[in-house]
């Protein structure tokens, strides 16, 4: 018991200080996850409420500290201090309100008060036309108070009363006192407009105000939206890519680890198979970490390429050959026949395009590697490219060498799933993966393609994807690039030769 | 290396040919099992009733029927429900992990592995008399 009242008199002023402070701080400190996950009413109504807590507050701290205790030590009529006593029992009721929810009402009752107050106090008056005209002027402080605590169209309404009362008030208020003593009905005509006026400004930058914090808000609020949604698919990044990872690394330490221990036991037959898995498995690591690092390398800027003249059909073969012979189907290997594939390369051998020729190889290893895991085995794969006769139109604005040649189109269609027509568009985007396959058990990491359109777009073309969605009818994958044309020709003499070993590889 | 009184059976069942491959011929030729592999869980489901195995090592990540889902079929038909399981995935999360003890597995484990670990896992689940599975599940139900 004694503790308690020990305690009780030093909690009381710290709960005070408190609450006082957390009024003034209120309406300056908000939380990234409340301004996101309120919505857009909502936050308006908190701030409207944390504003006229604000502005009570310092009515009634004002009234009970300074107006009071003055009037009471210069002993002023028993009616001023009735009537702060009043105004402070007012403003405690309007905090009550406010805190409970009814922040328009208790806001409304607020202003419509204090007009009230106003043309009472200015009607009173006698022979005192200054006092008067500063009382109407003065409602302009109170329509900023309603354009920060009332929603927007009562804002207008308040800003309406403020007007007529002012108007009626000065010109038309028929048993006015101050009437005769204010001079002539010009010059009170000419103050009303300047007063009304005063107060329309006054609405106006309350509400120019508020619409840009409501503005700034919605703004952070979708940042902050996004960066979460950022961040979730790095996470998913993160788990895929380490689950992506394993995988290939088992399959290369095991086929090593079973060489290493069958040592002497080994037939040089196991020796030559066990050492093709093992680098078929590396290779498709190497593939792997080719697009998680590039992909973290492309968060600092546009991929670095080296674009040179480069012989198509070659590069298409070259890249093919490093496929799994089992997967993509070769005339020399019939084992396993059923699952090998039927690769249809139709390239003019002399197709040449202007390109980096290990990030073009890339680009075709992620769209090869695409079309295999999301197609059934043995299905067919068609890649293709032509030179188009109309110049490259819509490509980054940067390439102004590649918009002056021609563009060669590279395509690689599948039967495989497809791509659903209303994903299609984010297919390129980083860490995005279709929502059929996040739950699916194909993996992948979200990055390979995100890393190929990169690739593309810094070599000057563009790519696309055309897909009804329906599994078995699968996808083309298309993209350009700046075709070499004759002035390249002549500046590199010993390009033909390389044309004519390319096309005895394309037959 | 001491020779197992009768050769054991294994039952490999993983949707990625790279991985049986080399696996597969580990398992026959450094441990002298018996190897059969299913390329799914509904495979597996059918490799399991027509011959039942010593040990199934189980992926998770597969199409069709998963290796959860795999493992409660195989717990759950009183016909296997005594067979070794082990998991053998690149799924490494607690929760995934968990998911897998939970449904029935004797061993989880992450690939990559080393090829020894595996062949002892795969021991020690033969091993594992019904009476241990059975204090195992409940240890880890009562945590």
């Amino acid at each position: 018991m004694e503790g308690l009242r020990a305690t009780g008199p030093l909690k009381a002023p710290r709960w005070l200080i408190w609450s006082v402070t957390e009024a003034f701080a209120g309406p300056f400190r908000s939380s990234a996850a409340q301004v996101a996950e309120l919505p857009a009413h909502q936050l308006d109504r908190q701030r409207r409420r944390l504003n006229l807590r604000l502005i009570l507050t310092f009515v009634l701290l004002t009234l009970l500290l300074v107006a009071l205790p003055i009037s009471v030590a210069r002993m002023q009529s028993l009616t001023l201090i009735a009537l702060f006593v009043g105004l402070i029992l007012f403003a405690a009721l309007g905090l009550w309100a406010n805190h409970a929810g009814h922040t328009t009402a208790a806001a409304s009752v607020f202003i419509l008060a204090v007009f009230a107050g106003t043309v009472a106090l200015a009607v009173s008056r006698s022979g005192d036309s200054t006092g008067v005209v500063v009382s109407y002027a003065n409602l302009g402080v109170f329509l900023l108070i309603a354009g920060l605590t009332l929603p927007a169209p009562l804002l207008w309404a308040s800003a309406l009363i403020a007007n007529v009362l002012t108007f009626g008030g000065l010109l038309f208020f028929p048993f006015a006192p101050h009437q005769p003593a204010t001079g002539t009905a010009s010059e009170l005509r000419g103050l009303a407009t300047e007063i009304v006026t005063f107060q329309l400004l006054i609405a106006l930058l309350a509400q120019v105000y508020v619409s840009s914090t409501r503005a700034s808000l919605r703004a952070s609020a979708q940042a902050y939206e996004q960066e979460r949604v950022l961040a979730a698919l790095k996470d998913q990044f993160l788990i895929d890519a380490n689950h992506e990872l394993r995988t290939p690394v088992m399959a290369l330490s095991s086929n090593v680890q079973l060489l290493a221990r069958l040592g002497e036991r080994a037939t040089s037959e196991d020796r030559a198979r066990l050492l093709d898995r093992a680098s078929q498995a590396a290779t498709r690591l190497q593939r792997l970490l080719h697009n998680v690092l590039d992909a973290g390398a492309l968060e600092s800027g546009a991929p670095r390429v080296a674009p040179e003249p480069v012989v198509l059909s070659a590069l298409v073969h070259e890249t093919l050959e490093t496929f799994d012979p089992l997967e993509v189907g070769e005339p020399g290997l019939t084992q396993q026949a059923a699952q090998a594939r039927s690769v249809t390369v139709s390239v003019p051998a002399d197709l040449r395009v202007y390109a980096d020729p290990a990030r073009l190889r890339q680009i075709l290893v992620n769209l090869v590697a695409n079309a295999i895991k999301y197609s059934e085995p043995g299905t067919p794969l068609v890649i293709r490219a032509s030179l188009l006769d109309t110049p490259a139109r819509g490509g980054p604005a940067r390439h102004r060498a590649s918009a002056e040649r021609l563009p060669v189109q590279v395509s690689v269609q599948d039967q495989g799933l497809g791509v659903p027509p209303t994903e299609a568009h984010q297919l390129f985007q980083r860490f995005v993966r279709l929502r059929r396959d996040i739950a699916g058990p194909v993996r992948g990491t979200g990055v390979g393609l995100y890393v190929t359109r990169s690739l593309v777009e810094a070599m000057g073309g563009r790519i696309w994807v055309e897909s009804d969605g329906v599994p078995g009818k699968g996808s083309t994958f298309t993209f350009t690039l700046p075709a070499v044309d004759d002035s390249d020709r002549s500046s590199t003499p010993d390009n033909s030769q390389d044309a004519d070993a390319t096309s005895a590889i394309a037959t | 290396m001491t020779s197992p009184p009768s050769i054991h059976h294994v039952l490999l069942v993983d949707d990625d040919p790279t991985l049986t491959a080399p696996l597969q011929e580990a398992l026959e030729l450094l441990a002298g099992y018996a190897v059969t592999v299913a390329a799914d869980g509904a495979a597996g489901l059918e490799a399991l009733s027509a011959r039942r195995p010593d040990c199934v090592v189980v992926d998770i990540r597969m199409p069709g029927v998963d290796g959860y889902q795999f493992i409660r079929a195989v717990r759950g038909d009183p016909e296997t429900t005594e067979v070794p399981l082990v998991v053998l995935s690149a799924l490494a999360q607690e929760a995934q992990t968990l998911a897998g003890f939970l449904s029935g597995a004797d061993a989880y484990l992450y690939k990559p592995i080393d090829l020894d670990e595996l062949l002892a896992a795969i021991k020690r689940a033969i091993e594992l008399t019904a009476t241990e599975r059975q204090q195992r599940l409940t240890d880890l139900t009562a945590e």
